[in-house]
């Protein structure tokens, strides 16, 4: 069971990364040929800027989720470097599972919003329904509190 | 149970939860206690898609971890000896130039030390330097360049000034202004090398115009990138994101297809760890809106300015007191993280003192830069006490004298405000 979780979390983390580096490009080519078309042209693609604008938002969730599968969250840890042993090792899982519990409940608000906003049709660029867009959000948010969840049950490292 | 809440939250923050969530925490029990539905923190989050300077951030670092991952520090180390070998102290200013041009890309995140580190620290040994001195600046030059163009941290400056409606905070011109402190500091740490290093026997490198030519040619693509920045931002053509744009295409382009340093199947994860760090600053900087929301709606500044007020009468002492709260926050905190929680707080406050909003984002980052390498936890220490295998006590004592210098400039930066805004106002 385990070995299959670990299976399944290992595709995702390789889907992430593709998913990832697959928006920064997009925003990238994006991006310059906006600026080709508005100073050669003297014309522009008006969905281009509110659609980087909200690959932004994925990015940062994203990047966000890679973080937490490494590790590598910014935290004011002056407090690890002292540390050794079991006492990293409980630190770290009471870490883990306070930031569980805390991406778990922004994960629930998170669907609120987006059902809220899919009752209520809130549309954004080009009249697209916003809710696709937001989704991100939810999702974004359960993964880290599953990660970090994981994480403190499961793993073996002292590191938060 | 609220009670309760607000004292996990505290003893999280002690631990060494990951930023975001105990910021996450504190603005949910905020907007709980104020019975507030908790929607609204999702709802602050994507007003992340409001902002299109926002874009600079994940652009300008892909461009820096592009840069890391491919040898333009070879080519740019190459080129700066065969240019400046022939000045006393030669070697220490091709670091001091190379960290900043590396740094000012990257924005200090440590990456600089991985990334030139191996290469400087053999080269300035080479030359004759001591292994303490050259351990030293090594380090110390890892967080330095943060405040020239494109500055990362002066970017995040400037979007979280402007989303407090305060006037006159223009990123071009904190860009500007950064530039003449972040010389004196190159300067001082050059003419400090000189000083350490007097007994040392260095031999200079001959001037050799045929070298010189031969490494511009070598890393002509790469000397482009200063252009494109500085150009764009100093025409008025382009808008910081859209300079991040054609920077991050460019850099991608000549890595991957001009001297073909990366290959294709590395390009995700090099998008990856670079995106790594641009989401965990968004996410804080996202979190951040709901939270400074919360803290205005509270009057937290006017209490904080109120309770400052009372104690601190004159602009000097206020600057004094900013400029040790800063050191030690520069130390235990990310400098990313201590913009976006601090500056709203502060800077109110600053503009009552009659501080220019431009000085003080200047004072700002000149001040976390030096918390990268400050003991007894400055960042920079771990990473480069890592890097290079060596004890963190023998990092304090290689980087301590040349905290000072820098010190020194920040005391200049601090109370010289007219050197700072020569240019802007």
């Amino acid at each position: 069971m385990l070995k299959f979780v670990s299976k399944v979390s290992n595709l995702w983390a390789r889907f992430e990364i593709l998913l990832l580096a697959s928006i920064l490009l997009t925003m990238v080519v994006l991006a310059v040929l906006q600026i080709l078309l508005r100073n050669l042209f003297d014309s522009s693609l008006f969905w281009i800027d509110p659609f980087n604008r909200i690959l932004v938002l994925w990015i940062a969730i994203l990047g966000a989720m890679v973080a937490t599968r490494e590790k590598a969250h910014i935290a004011v840890d002056v407090l690890k470097h002292y540390l050794t042993g079991t006492s990293l090792v409980l630190i770290s899982k009471c870490i883990e599972v306070f930031a569980g519990f805390i991406c778990a409940a922004m994960s629930y608000h998170s669907f609120r919003f987006v059902y809220y906003e899919y009752l209520d049709g809130m549309k954004t660029f080009s009249d697209l329904p916003a809710w696709p867009f937001e989704l991100i959000m939810p999702f974004g948010f359960l993964i880290m509190a599953l990660r970090f969840f994981y994480s403190a049950a499961f793993s073996q490292q002292g590191e938060g | 149970m609220k009670s309760l809440f607000t004292i996990v939250l505290l003893l999280a923050a002690i631990i060494g939860a990951p930023l975001f969530t105990i910021i996450l925490g504190g603005a949910g029990l905020g907007f709980w206690i104020s019975e507030i539905d908790l929607m609204v923190l999702p709802i602050e989050l994507y007003r992340l898609t409001e902002n299109t300077l926002l874009m600079a951030l994940p652009l300008f670092t892909f461009a820096g971890y592009l840069l890391s991952e491919s040898k333009t520090a070879d080519r740019l180390v190459a080129l700066s000896e065969a240019a400046f070998g022939w000045l006393p102290g030669g070697m220490v200013l091709i670091s001091l130039l190379a960290c900043a041009f590396f740094t000012m890309l990257t924005g200090g995140s440590g990456v600089t030390i991985v990334a030139l580190g191996a290469l400087l620290m053999p080269a300035l040994k080479q030359s004759g330097y001591t292994d303490k001195f050259s351990l030293g600046l090594v380090t110390t030059s890892g967080s330095l360049g943060l405040l020239l163009p494109p500055a990362l941290p002066l970017i995040i400056y400037g979007i979280v000034a402007q989303q407090m409606d305060i006037a006159n905070v223009d990123i071009q011109d904190l860009f500007i202004a950064g530039f003449l402190p972040a010389l004196a500091m190159i300067l001082a740490l050059w003419v400090f090398g000189l000083w350490n290093q007097r007994h040392q026997d260095i031999p200079l490198i001959p001037f050799n115009f045929k070298v010189v030519l031969k490494e511009v040619r070598n890393s002509v693509w790469e000397l482009g990138i200063p252009f494109i920045v500085l150009g764009g931002l100093l025409s008025g053509w382009l808008v910081i994101s859209d300079i991040a744009a054609i920077t991050a295409l460019y850099v991608l382009i000549i890595e991957v297809f001009v001297y073909k340093d990366i290959s294709f199947k590395k390009l995700p994860k090099i998008a990856a760890e670079s995106m790594k760090m641009v989401g965990g600053i968004l996410l804080i900087l996202g979190v951040a809106l709901a939270f400074t929301n919360l803290l205005v709606d509270m009057e937290v500044p006017a209490k904080v300015f109120d309770l400052i007020k009372s104690n601190i009468d004159s602009r000097w002492a206020f600057l004094l007191c900013l400029n040790i709260g800063l050191l030690m926050l520069g130390a235990i905190l990310d400098i990313f993280a201590a913009l976006i929680i601090i500056v709203p707080l502060i800077l109110p406050v600053a503009i009552e003192y009659g501080i220019d909003p431009i000085h003080l984002g200047i004072i700002f980052v000149a001040n976390m830069q030096i918390g990268y390498f400050t003991p007894p936890v400055g960042m920079n220490l771990f990473i480069a006490s890592y890097r290079f295998k060596r004890s963190i006590a023998e990092l304090y004592s290689a980087t301590i004298p040349m905290m000072f210098v820098l010190l020194a400039v920040v005391m200049l930066i601090t109370y010289w405000p007219e050197m700072v805004l020569v240019f802007v106002r």
